[in-house]
Formats: C-alpha cells, sequence, structure tokens
C-alpha cells in the first residue's frame, strides 16, 4: 500500500503546484488567496498521507496547524482588504451584483 | 485487508475530488465560481482522505484527532469561502 | 446582558474535551490543559458574548447525516461540471429572504450552502442573503428554503 500512497502523495502534489499558478497569476486578488487557501488543503491531505506511510501521530498535529493557519491567512487578507482593516466585509458597501 | 482495500479506495476518491476541485480552479470563468470549486470539490476531498486514514488508525485517540482535523477545514472552509466571496464581490468582481 | 455560568460551562467542557483530544487523554498534561481551556473560555467571550444560546448545537447530530450527503453531492456536482468538455456552468447571483434571525444563525445557513451543490453564500444586503449560483437556471430558491427549515431546527428561540 506504501507505493500506492506515494502515487497518491504525487497527485496531491501536483495540486499544489496548480495552485501555485493561481497564486501567481490572479488574475483577481481573492484568486491569488484562494490559491493559497488550496495549498493549505492540499498540504493537510499531504500530512495525512504522510502519516499512513509514517504511522507517527505527531504528523497529525502538524496538518492541524496547518488547518488553522490556512484559515487565518484567509481571515487576515479579507480584514486586511476593509477600509479600517478591522472588519467585516459586509460594512463596507458597495454595488449590487 | 479489507480495510486495506476501502482506504485505498477512499484515498482514490478523494484525489478524484482534489483533481476535479482544482481543474474547476482553472477553467472555471469568474472569481466566485472558483470558489464553488475550491470550497465543494477540494474539501470533500480532503474528508474522503482523512476517512481513508481513519480505518488505519491504531486507536480512538488518532480517530478522534482525524476527525478533528476534517472538522476544522470543514468549519474553515464553509467560513473562509462566505468572507472571500463578500470581499471578491466588494472588490468589484461580477 | 450579563454572562450566563451555565454557557461558559458548556464552553469550558467543550475546549476541554479538545485538549483531551489533542493530547491524547495524557494525565500530566491535564493542569495546563485547564489552564488553555479556561483562557480559551474567556478569549471566547470576549468574541461572542456567552449571554445566551444562539445554537442548539446537541441538535446538530440530527441534521449531521443530511449535511454530510448534501456536502457529496455538491462536491459530485462541482466536479462533473468542472470535468465536462462542455462545461455546463450558468454563474449568477440570487437574493434570498431569509427568515431566520441575522448573525450567527444566518451565518451557519449561509456556511452550509456553501457546502451545498451550486450554491455560494456571501454574506447579506438589506437583509437578503446574497447567494452565487452555478446554474441560476436551477430551481435554488426551493431548495435553499429547505435547508433554511433545517438550520431553523438548530437556533434556540
Amino acid at each position: 500500500m506504501t507505493d500506492l500512497l506515494y502515487v497518491a502523495a504525487l497527485v496531491i502534489l501536483a495540486n499544489v503546484a496548480v495552485s501555485a499558478w493561481r497564486v501567481l497569476h490572479g488574475p483577481a486578488r481573492a484568486d491569488r488567496i484562494m490559491g493559497a487557501q488550496l495549498i493549505g488543503t492540499s498540504g493537510v491531505a499531504l500530512l495525512v498521507l504522510l502519516y499512513l506511510i509514517h504511522g507517527s501521530s505527531g504528523v497529525l498535529d502538524l496538518a492541524l496547524l496547518l488547518a488553522l493557519l490556512a484559515a487565518f491567512a484567509a481571515v487576515g487578507y479579507v480584514k486586511s482588504r476593509s477600509a479600517d482593516g478591522a472588519g467585516d466585509p459586509e460594512v463596507a458597501g458597495g454595488e449590487d451584483p | 485487508m479489507i480495510a486495506d482495500a476501502v482506504t485505498v479506495l477512499l484515498i482514490g476518491a478523494g484525489l478524484f475530488f482534489f483533481v476535479a476541485g482544482t481543474v474547476g480552479f482553472v477553467r472555471f470563468p469568474d472569481v466566485h465560481s472558483r470558489l464553488h470549486a475550491l470550497t465543494k470539490a477540494d474539501n470533500l476531498g480532503l474528508g474522503l482522505v482523512v476517512l481513508g486514514a481513519a480505518l488505519q488508525a491504531p486507536d480512538a485517540a488518532t480517530v478522534l484527532k482525524l476527525v478533528l482535523v476534517w472538522l476544522l477545514t470543514l468549519a474553515a472552509a464553509a467560513t473562509v469561502a462566505q468572507l472571500l466571496a463578500r470581499s471578491a464581490l466588494e472588490d468589484g468582481a461580477p | 446582558m450579563p454572562a450566563s455560568p451555565l454557557i461558559l460551562a458548556k464552553r469550558f467542557a467543550l475546549f476541554a474535551a479538545l485538549w483531551l483530544v489533542l493530547t491524547a487523554g495524557a494525565l500530566d498534561g491535564l493542569p495546563f490543559g485547564a489552564a488553555a481551556a479556561a483562557a480559551a473560555t474567556w478569549t471566547s467571550h470576549r468574541l461572542l458574548p456567552a449571554d445566551r444560546d444562539r445554537l442548539r448545537l446537541h441538535r446538530l447530530p440530527a441534521i449531521l447525516p443530511r449535511f454530510l450527503w448534501g456536502s457529496l453531492s455538491g462536491g459530485l456536482d462541482v466536479a462533473a461540471r468542472a470535468l465536462r468538455p462542455r462545461m455546463p456552468i450558468r454563474p449568477g447571483w440570487v437574493r434570498y429572504r431569509s427568515a431566520l434571525p441575522a448573525g450567527l444563525p444566518l451565518v451557519a445557513l449561509g456556511g452550509e450552502l456553501s457546502l451545498m451543490p451550486g450554491t455560494l453564500a456571501a454574506g447579506t444586503r438589506e437583509g437578503d442573503l446574497l447567494l452565487h449560483c452555478l446554474d441560476v437556471g436551477a430551481d435554488v430558491v426551493s431548495s435553499v428554503a429547505v435547508e433554511e427549515q433545517r438550520i431553523r431546527g438548530l437556533v434556540a428561540p
């Protein structure tokens, strides 16, 4: 099974590469941070696969940490986009879609 | 033995959703559609990979920790998707 | 409204349980866990005042199977649209007037809808929930109404 797990890890790594392309090319700012989100999700999956390969449950703590950091990165990005840097994107108002 | 086969199947299904989500993330024409692909497909893929790993876990504590990984990413995806969708809207995405 | 000791105790129990999962129930870490759970309870009270019950989380297991099914079909739907060469999507916006109270219940509905097939919530405008749909031709409003009923069961009166 270990060989199959390594193949799976390679597929996930290919996802990371594609996400990195989105981070570089956008076009919207939100696209770039979404690419970073996908790198986070892929990284968590990669760590879970590494846990299966090596059987060390400390890797799962890393997976939790990465999931947490990816979420906070996105929240930080959204907050930085509002005028006072504190907010809720809803308060900004704007045009109807 | 059966657990191994089910694990391989679940991880395979998880990879399918990862790849499909990433294809959508590349192909879809606007920011919000791309966010659909990211939120739904990639997190489902991760959920299936975690489920496959849970079948191999040696004890209940590891299963709980894997469940925690999955719950955290799911809650984060549902919240972050709403925030990013709104933020992209305020930035003037159609 | 002052903080309710019962709700603070519930939150403390939740954080303590999280600590136990993270440390695999190791006994020698318990004093640190108690301190961490107390600090987390205080932080959570600062961020979301513990003055009243907002969501009835003990009802969550009842809607879990339907939620997991929705999440699976949401993933299948978006995967099928992404992989087909013709890429059958018609993205657009739908406004939905929800009867749920603003704040946490509406955010919970938005979060759930964002994992269900075809919908993505982007907050509210003039009290209407803004939904981005992958296919505006589908009957979005009636499927959203079904999810809204489900979340209603979670909202404390």
